[in-house]
């Protein structure tokens, strides 16, 4: 018995040892798989971050290379006229073209930046509002129209027209720009430079907060305080439309609302709640006559004479000091694709501070052609000369 | 039992073989965007476009190696765009290699 106990117990302590190398050789195991996974993951981030390093790469020096050509003559614009750089991309699978755009300050510009929470506005739906705009006086000689940016204060919250797209809601917006008739007593739209219709997607107010004193407000979550509405910029792209303006314009922004407009939509819906955003001066530019706008209404009362010059047409107005209507117009002298004496003829060999006209700024966008874009952008002041 | 244990040593020279390489293979690239970097920097010092040679600070770590090919000057002149393709190698003690190619201008 006891040599037979002797042989049970060595017996067991000969599988207590197989267990424990098992459950050691089971660890390790384990541990080493997840060592080897783990390191998979990190030669495949390793990898990545290379291509991503090399593709960031890529772009700067395809855009320091657009440069090089736009400063020696070469043009470079957009799509098929713009740069494609000769040389071995780091990433020769992720083939990559420059676009090169010009950009300038504004030739005029009310607007606020950043945007604030909210805007003093005015309405068109609820004052019966066709078409609502300025006259405006433009700064510096560029004079080719870019674009043109307008401020809307949007009042309308998703939950009010939920079968909207929560996203935001699309709806078309006409800009238009008049000559200035000075033949009579005071300014009026003369001949129609630009009617140009573009569809903008507009934010929705965030959605109200009930703790709010006033019904229908929301509150910002970084001031605590509470807001009617909120602004939104639209930009209207008008370079390809070749508009050389003159000095001073009056501007009308115009869309459809339930009851007014070119086409009454003769329902209800976002529009209803959406004004025209109103600044109280003009960085740029000068706002002609700041207590006057144009707007065409069928409300006498939206007028100061009530009505008494006529209703429904695109008028002046008094009564509006200080408010004009939040608008910036950006134009350049250049005329298509970038060239150097376009954008960079200005500065003399022998100044040595910036020159005063140092306005004109290249700025080169670098697209994939696999359809990613790196958000690359680089933004140059110079000179042929410097 | 044997097995096991050839598989697990298998596993960990692997691991640390390309543990290995994974570190160098990263150095060698952090080392040569810092040469691109020292080099975008060089060619823009004042009078350095196109000189005889570009004086480039940068100081690889112990053991690794980095050098830049710069492409030909442009000719001088006003039609012909200034820029250069610079060819930046780096190369760790294992042997590693890591190159990158980015294209500088005159300021």
């Amino acid at each position: 018995m006891s040599r037979g106990r002797t042989y049970v117990g060595h017996q067991g302590e000969q599988g207590s040892a197989l267990v424990l190398a098992l459950l050691f050789l089971t660890v390790c195991g384990v541990t080493i798989g997840g060592l080897l996974t783990f390191m998979n993951a990190s030669s495949s981030a390793t990898t990545a971050l290379r291509v991503s390093r090399g593709s960031d790469y890529d772009a700067l020096s395809a855009m320091q290379a657009a440069i090089a050509n736009v400063r020696v003559g070469n043009a470079c614009g957009t799509g098929t006229s713009g740069y494609t750089p000769s040389w071995t991309l780091n990433v020769s699978t992720r083939g990559l073209r420059v676009d090169c755009v010009a950009v300038a300050p504004p030739i005029y510009d009310s607007t606020t930046s950043p945007l604030p929470h909210s805007m003093p506005s005015n309405a068109y739906a609820a004052r019966s509002t066709a078409e609502f705009g300025d006259l405006v006086s433009f700064a510096g000689s560029k004079r080719r129209l870019a674009s043109v940016t307008v401020t809307l204060e949007d009042w309308a919250a998703h939950s009010a027209y939920p079968t909207w797209p929560a996203a935001g809601w699309q709806y078309p917006i006409t800009l238009e720009l008049y000559t200035v008739d000075r033949t009579g007593a005071t300014p009026a739209p003369g001949q129609l430079i630009v009617s140009n219709t573009q569809t903008f997607t507009i934010p929705w107010k965030p959605e109200p907060d009930p703790t709010c004193t006033t019904s229908g407000y929301w509150r910002a979550s970084d001031t605590g305080l509470c807001y009617s509405s909120v602004p939104a910029n639209i930009t209207f792209d008008l370079s390809t439309l070749n508009v050389d303006l003159p000095d001073e314009v009056i501007f009308g922004v115009a869309f459809n609302t339930k009851n007014n407009g070119t086409a009454p939509t003769g329902v209800d819906g976002p529009y209803s709640l959406l004004n025209i955003a109103m600044s109280s001066s003009a960085s740029v530019g000068t706002n002609v006559e700041p207590d006057a706008v144009y707007q065409n209404s069928t409300f006498g009362g939206s007028y100061a004479d009530n009505g008494a010059s006529g209703v429904g047409t695109f008028r002046r107005d008094t009564g509006w000091s200080p408010y004009t209507p939040a608008l910036q117009v950006v134009a350049t002298d250049i005329p298509s694709a970038l060239k150097r004496n376009d954008l960079f003829s200005v500065c003399p060999s022998t100044a040595t501070a910036p020159c005063p006209d140092a306005e004109s700024l290249l700025r080169a966008n670098v697209t994939f052609y696999d359809g990613q874009s790196v958000g690359k952008s680089l933004d140059v002041q110079t000179w042929s000369n410097r | 039992m044997g097995t096991a244990v050839v598989a697990l040593l298998t596993g960990m020279s692997t691991l640390l073989v390309n543990s290995a390489q994974n570190r160098q293979a990263t150095t060698a690239a952090v080392v040569v965007r810092d040469e691109a970097e020292a080099v975008e920097l060089a060619v823009a010092q004042p009078g350095a476009w196109c000189a005889s040679s570009y004086t480039v600070v940068y100081t690889p770590p112990v053991g690794d190696s980095v050098t830049s090919a710069f492409g030909p000057c442009p000719a001088n002149n006003s039609t012909t765009p200034q820029f250069q393709v610079v060819t930046v190698t780096a190369t760790a003690f294992d042997g590693n290699a890591e190159t990158l190619v980015i294209a500088v201008r005159k300021p």
